[in-house]
């Protein structure tokens, strides 16, 4: 092929270019409250809901997952573009993590050790571990279809933000449910379930992003 | 950064920005222009590479930049994510080569005396890779690329009114742009 026949060829196709965020939101979003509204749905929102916003301990059930959605999903944005091989807010959910292994540790620490199984198992963990899964898999798997017309560079890394924003925010919408509030258990659980679709993004993403 | 760089580059952009606002005519001007550079820049990077070989990576960075135009922020020079887009194929094609060039020799013995030419066997131009296309993306993309027809006889050809011919020609861009990354 004749390199400036390309050139005609690519100049004829006038189909405008749509942009990955805005598309990002208008499917991936849908996806994720779609999971949520169904996974709610059939467990319920906690009744004493008000209450438990009110608690500065228990409030951080919906504060941290959102400080690591929020950047995350910036730079799952920002790692779009080619020419950006960092980007700040990529590292802030590996802060918000040392920060939560810091309260993690400092909570067994100050906890009976024959206490301690008991108080991080709770009586939900394994609910836990699967509604958060469940409902950030959907948002991880529409939003990488979607990234996959962006230009990432670092696929891995692209992914592993993709899989921390869906964790994030599908374990502040499983919260509204979730009425175990010992950091104990919310650190322990939420904090895996976030960190399986982190890898789950990576590992997906290392050849679904490739480009 | 000299004037006529400065100018260059407001050039680059703004030619970019009337392509993605529907110009078509800005866009070839875009794409004409863009491609020396790309050449020289792929020469420079790729010493020891024949021609054919660097033709490729142009081509293949021409195409990227096309379905990739959406990651561009028009607020921004357009110069430096074309680069970077060079710069990712260009490296995606010396490990594609690195690859193949660690096979053990037995495996494509055959091959080679099949093929006389020796580059042919590292060329994968678009033209190859066409062929692996659903049957009507390639039969588009051979009549308007290869062939070099025009699109009205191609549309003629295929049975696609104009419209339907430019959702085709779309989607078949963007497989073909897919298909290098599909088969490693």
């Amino acid at each position: 092929m004749r390199t400036d026949r390309l050139i005609d060829v690519l100049a004829a196709d006038d189909t405008a270019p749509r942009p990955i965020g805005r598309r990002l939101m208008m499917l991936a979003g849908p996806a994720l409250i779609a999971a949520a509204v169904l996974a709610l749905s059939i467990l319920g929102i906690r009744p004493d809901l008000g209450a438990a916003l009110a608690n500065p301990t228990t409030l951080m059930k919906w504060l941290l997952p959102l400080a690591v959605a929020i950047p995350a999903l910036r730079a799952a944005l920002r790692l779009t573009r080619p020419q950006i091989r960092h980007t700040p807010a990529q590292f802030m959910p590996a802060l918000i993590g040392v920060l939560a292994l810091v309260w993690l540790a400092l909570a067994a620490a100050s906890t009976a050790p024959d206490l301690l199984w008991p108080q991080v198992r709770g009586r939900t963990a394994l609910i836990c571990l699967t509604s958060v899964t469940f409902i950030g898999l959907a948002p991880l798997l529409v939003g990488l279809r979607i990234l996959r017309d962006g230009a990432c560079v670092s696929p891995t890394v692209s992914g592993a933000m993709l899989g921390l924003a869906s964790g994030g925010l599908a374990a502040a919408l499983y919260a509204l449910h979730c009425n175990e509030d010992a950091p104990l258990f919310f650190l322990t659980w939420y904090g895996l379930a976030i960190l399986g679709l982190a890898v789950a993004g990576a590992l997906l993403g290392r050849h679904i992003l490739r480009w | 950064m000299t004037k006529d760089a400065g100018q260059a580059e407001g050039d680059w952009s703004q030619l970019m920005r009337d392509a993605i606002a529907g110009d078509q005519r800005a866009y070839r001007r875009l794409l004409t222009a863009m491609t020396p550079v790309l050449r020289g820049l792929v020469r420079a990077r790729a010493a020891g590479m024949d021609a054919s070989w660097c033709e490729d990576v142009v081509q293949e960075t021409l195409l990227a930049i096309h379905v990739k135009r959406a990651t561009w922020d028009s607020g921004q020079p357009l110069r430096p994510w074309v680069y970077a887009i060079a710069r990712h194929k260009l490296v995606d094609a010396f490990r594609r080569r690195g690859r193949r060039i660690h096979l053990p020799v037995e495996d494509f013995a055959d091959m080679l005396q099949a093929a006389p030419e020796p580059d042919r066997l590292e060329r994968r131009d678009a033209g190859t890779l066409i062929g692996r296309l659903p049957e009507r993306d390639a039969a588009l993309l051979r009549c308007l690329a290869l062939e070099e027809r025009g699109s009205d006889e191609c549309g003629a050809r295929l049975g696609l009114a104009p419209g339907a011919l430019r959702v085709a020609l779309h989607r078949a861009l963007q497989r073909l742009a897919r298909l290098r990354q599909e088969e490693t």
